[in-house]
């Protein structure tokens, strides 16, 4: 994207004329005016009129002209002449002015640059009153006022540079010369940094829902909260009113999104969605983080969602935790819940609530010898129809690191201890306890290496992961928050394979692996790859039920491997292999190429066992200086189906940006797909019009910027 | 073939005091990388001589990585972003502003989601070693 | 007053004179002291000419030469300047050097300032250097 904004930038918009750079901002009306001119005429009632490249100066007030008069009583000037006129704002020419000490500067046929983001543009008249300036008959842009690609039009506009935002009357927006949008009333924010959401109407239109119009507008209500009410009519379906707040707090954030859709003419019933989300800091080591959502069914993604993530949510998690650290402890107590949004699922799928849920880990500080670690957990599980039950887990343990430069020992001896309260009644009050011990050891060797032509060293990086943990049968054990742990390198070097604490797994084995790294001479990793294979002296055999044992003596191999060329190439590959089932379990390969500047491919191949085989190709290639082609396809090598596919172009200059991307993507369940045509113009400093392309854009296309 | 056990470095002299600014309040890192820090015998926290560790950016995403045919999610990825730069007592720059990234992917079934969302902390927990130690290896290349 | 003054007589002190008016020209030297009703101008030295027995000009030299004179009923006006012209038939005053004119309510700077009583114009007599004028800003004026 274009690095024009903030202040005033030569590439996009030349300033007027070399703004004084020597005068001090502040104090106006405790400072000296001084005038300077070639000569000067003194009246009898005290009115000096002077003449020949005169110059007024008063604190960050500069005007220049051919000639001026000033009188004293009241201290005002008056301009005839064509001036120069600048302040701490703001940078403006005019065919005429009067500056007066108590009531500001009032300019005629004035062109205007603001000093901070790249707002300019034309007058009838200026008057400016310390932050505020309010314009007549004028025009407002971020584009080169010679020839602006857009631009408001308004009888009045107001200004207020400390809170950076305009306020315009009977306002056109016009694309070059043609009026496209008006509005009685509207606000702006003046600069680009603060993201308001969108202030004009989103338009896109897809076959399941018809034409699409959110008509967003946004209310600066004090510098600390703001809100944008976007209402939004869908043509299948009615009119849905939805609004985003937005509170800053001391030491707090609280955002609250809703959407009220009373009727929907083709589901036949009221659709509402909401997400509260506050974050709160209580001193330096507390803080409060929850983030609430809900939605009136189950299809709510499916109909309302706009990018093919948000419609491919089938649980919709809600959570708030208190949390506390120290350097030696973390405790939080909350609790969260998963709401389920697929209609496909049935209800007894719907993860457990755990409310309340209580965490607290312990390790002594000291940084060498014998430390004591404790990691604990007392959660409360419930789900309706279904019986519940309280849970302790408790893992104190010894851990007696020894790092070293080349190398490392870490022996754990644990025991584990887990205890429940459950509603059912019989056997309902289950224990579990074992000792669980751990020895992690790796060493590191180096070498000098000269890779991608530069110095830098090589690593071997041997390491062996002991584990031992006694069977005890745990089928009495209910299943609330445990399943397996995706196989990967990170199980390669965990005590459990199991997430939750409903399982402890069994264990007598031995991991070992390899890793090989390039590290360039900054200490960066440039190259990574490893390989590794647990090793299990006798097999496990806890499983989750109905998942068979595994009577191979080995895990499946697990090879990951990264190397990042230049900061433009990226190539990244994993690769499992299961001896058991002698086949594939994972293979994915992604390779990303960054190009003349803008330019991106990535190309990426995924396959699980039983599960997917995808190819995703995307890529942005700019052409000239303005335009950027876009293309993505994500197909499906198992199905023989594409998954999404989209192309289209961005046009766009230091001060608007027009995307049109056609799209056809996987919608629902059935696996209907859905076409969309997206147009969204980006008036660059505003905010933009159509709907939200270039944030989808940058999910779908990563790297686009 | 070269290959010799890797020798201590100690931390260059300007790193023997650190102060740690994190943009994120929240963030896990802070804490993480002061006891990594003092445990190669740096002091950490304001003081006199002290150079600046300024976190500029820690984000941590988890977003959908494979949609299967159905539009439903079949794999989540998490990643870790880290952007720092490093200033000695007097302001010099001693590294430039650089990003420590760290993904991992995992397998999601809605119809088998109990353990989601602790999967999910667990690789974020893991995740986050890996990138304090690649920090530490480029706070160890400062000279 | 400024407009009242040319008519009264003037007096001339100063440490020592020689020359005399029937003659055309006194230099006058140490302490000039020149008052014509409410003018007053002192200097190190001066001197005064006098054509067809009419004060024609008068050059004044001082660290600074000083001028003080009451304008109508307005306050006091005090001029600064290391050298000062005054061609009487002409009615221009020429300020030379580290020039400063104070008014009540505004004060001139420059290094050259060429002063004409009768048009009230006043500039820098071409010597490319720029007139200055500087207003204090009013006790308790708003800010905007």
């Amino acid at each position: 994207a274009d690095t024009c904004f903030g202040a005033l930038c030569q590439s996009c918009v030349a300033p007027l004329f070399t703004p004084n750079q020597t005068l001090i901002n502040e104090g106006r009306d405790t400072a000296d005016t001084h005038i300077e001119a070639d000569r000067y005429q003194l009246g009898k009632d005290g009115q000096y009129s002077a003449n020949g490249n005169v110059v007024m100066q008063r604190a960050d007030q500069e005007v220049k002209s051919e000639s001026a008069t000033y009188q004293t009583e009241p201290p005002k000037a008056a301009f005839p002449a064509p001036l120069s006129y600048q302040d701490q704002r703001m940078l403006a020419t005019a065919q005429s002015g009067t500056w007066s000490a108590d009531d500001g500067t009032l300019l005629n046929q004035v062109l205007f640059q603001m000093r901070d983001g790249r707002g300019n543009g034309r007058a009838e008249t200026a008057s400016l009153a310390g932050p505020k300036s309010a314009l007549t008959r004028a025009t407002f842009t971020s584009c080169d006022p010679a020839h602006p690609a857009w631009s408001l039009a308004a009888q009045k506009i107001e200004i207020d540079s400390d809170k950076q935002v305009g306020r315009a009357e009977n306002v056109r927006l016009q694309l070059g010369k043609v009026p496209i949008f008006y509005w009685p009333r509207m606000s702006f924010p003046t600069d680009a940094q603060r993201k308001t959401g969108f202030l004009y109407p989103q338009l896109g239109s897809a076959n399941d829902s018809g034409f699409d119009l959110i008509v967003p507008y946004y209310l600066n209500l004090a510098p600390n909260y703001d809100a944008t009410l976007k209402p939004r009519y869908i043509q299948e379906r009615g009119l849905m009113l939805a609004a985003e707040t937005r509170y800053l707090g001391e030491a707090s954030l609280t955002e609250f999104e809703f959407s009220w859709l009373d009727h929907d003419r083709k589901a036949d019933d009221r659709r509402t969605s909401f997400d509260f989300r506050h974050q709160q800091r209580f001193g330096a080591n507390w803080f409060l983080n929850a983030d609430i959502r809900d939605v009136s069914d189950d299809r709510y993604f499916e109909d309302f969602g706009d990018s093919l993530s948000s419609v491919a949510t089938s649980l919709l998690p809600s959570s708030a935790y208190l949390t506390g650290r120290a350097p030696s402890w973390t405790f939080s107590v909350g609790g969260d819940r998963q709401e389920v949004t697929d209609p496909r699922l049935p209800l007894n799928v719907e993860p457990y609530r755990r409310l309340p849920r209580a965490t607290f880990d312990y390790l002594t500080p000291n940084l060498s010898g014998p430390q004591f670690q404790l990691e604990s957990e007392l959660v409360r599980f419930s789900k309706d129809g279904v019986d519940g039950g309280n849970r302790l887990d408790l893992t104190p343990a010894v851990i007696w690191p020894l790092e070293r430069s080349y190398g490392f020992l870490r022996p754990k001896l644990g025991y584990r201890y887990t205890a429940y309260e459950l509603d059912r009644d019989i056997d309902s009050s289950p224990t579990r306890g074992m000792p669980i011990a751990s020895l992690d050891s790796g060493l590191i060797f180096e070498r000098e290496a000269n890779w991608f032509g530069a110095d830098g060293t090589q690593t071997l990086e041997p390491r062996v992961y002991a584990l031992y943990v006694p069977y005890e049968n745990q089928d009495n054990l209910p299943l609330f928050d445990t399943q397996a742990f995706t196989f990967g390198w990170g199980s390669l070097f965990r005590d459990n394979a199991f997430t939750g604490a409903d399982r402890q797994i069994d264990a007598k084995q031995v991991t070992a692996a390899l890793t090989t790294r390039y590290l360039d001479d900054a200490g960066l990793e440039r190259f990574r790859f490893s390989l590794g294979q647990i090793r299990y002296l006798d097999p496990p055999r806890i499983a989750l039920p109905g998942t068979p044992l595994r009577d191979e003596p080995g895990s499946a191999y697990v090879a990951d491997l990264e190397l990042n060329w230049t900061k433009d190439w990226t190539l990244a590959a994993t690769h499992q292999y299961d001896p058991a089932v002698s086949a594939t379990e994972l293979s994915s390969v992604y390779v990303q190429r960054h190009f003349w500047d803008r330019g991106v491919v990535n190309v990426g191949y995924r396959y699980r066992r039983d599960l997917f085989e995808q190819v995703d190709v995307s890529t942005a290639i700019p052409i000239k200086d303005n335009w950027l082609l876009i293309a993505r396809v994500n197909q499906s090598l198992r199905d023989d189906e594409l998954l999404e596919g989209l192309a289209g172009f961005e046009y766009s200059t230091c001060c608007i940006a027009v995307r049109i991307l056609g799209r056809r993507y996987v919608r629902n369940i059935e696996g209907d797909l859905n076409n969309g045509i997206y147009v969204e113009l980006e008036f660059k400093g505003l905010g933009s019009l159509g709907r939200r392309a270039e944030d989808f854009l940058r999910r779908a296309i990563l790297g686009y910027r | 073939c070269g290959f010799h056990l890797r020798e201590a470095k100690p931390l260059s002299p300007t790193l023997s005091r650190v102060q740690i600014e994190a943009s994120d309040p929240f963030s896990t890192v802070p804490l993480a990388l002061a006891r990594a820090l003092r445990e190669r015998g740096a002091a950490v926290g304001p003081g006199a001589g002290a150079s600046v560790l300024k976190i500029t950016r820690d984000e941590a995403v988890t977003e959908p990585l494979t949609i299967g045919g159905q539009a439903r999610v079949q794999e989540y990825r998490v990643i870790l972003r880290i952007t720092f730069e490093l200033r000695d007592a007097d302001g010099k720059v001693l590294l430039d502003s650089t990003t420590i990234e760290r993904q991992r992917d995992y397998r999601f079934d809605e119809t088998q989601a109990l353990g989601a969302s602790s999967e999910d902390e667990r690789v974020r927990d893991e995740l986050r070693r890996e990138q304090i130690y690649a920090l530490l290896r480029a706070l160890e290349a400062v000279r | 007053g400024q407009s009242t003054d040319r008519e009264l007589p003037m007096s001339l002190k100063s440490d020592t004179s020689n020359g005399n008016l029937e003659e055309g020209r006194v230099t006058l030297a140490g302490n000039v002291e020149i008052t014509q009703g409410s003018l007053i101008i002192r200097a190190n030295s001066g001197e005064i000419l006098q054509v067809d027995g009419r004060f024609d000009r008068a050059n004044f030299d001082g660290t600074p030469v000083t001028i003080e004179q009451d304008i109508d009923g307005q306050g006091k006006l005090h001029a600064e300047a290391k050298r000062v012209e005054y061609q009487v038939e002409k009615e221009v005053i020429t300020l030379i050097g580290g020039v400063k004119i104070d008014r009540p309510r505004g004060s001139m700077r420059g290094e050259r300032i060429v002063y004409n009583l009768a048009t009230g114009d006043m500039d820098a007599g071409n010597s490319g250097s720029r007139v200055e004028l500087i207003i204090q800003p009013k006790p308790k004026t708003k800010t905007n």
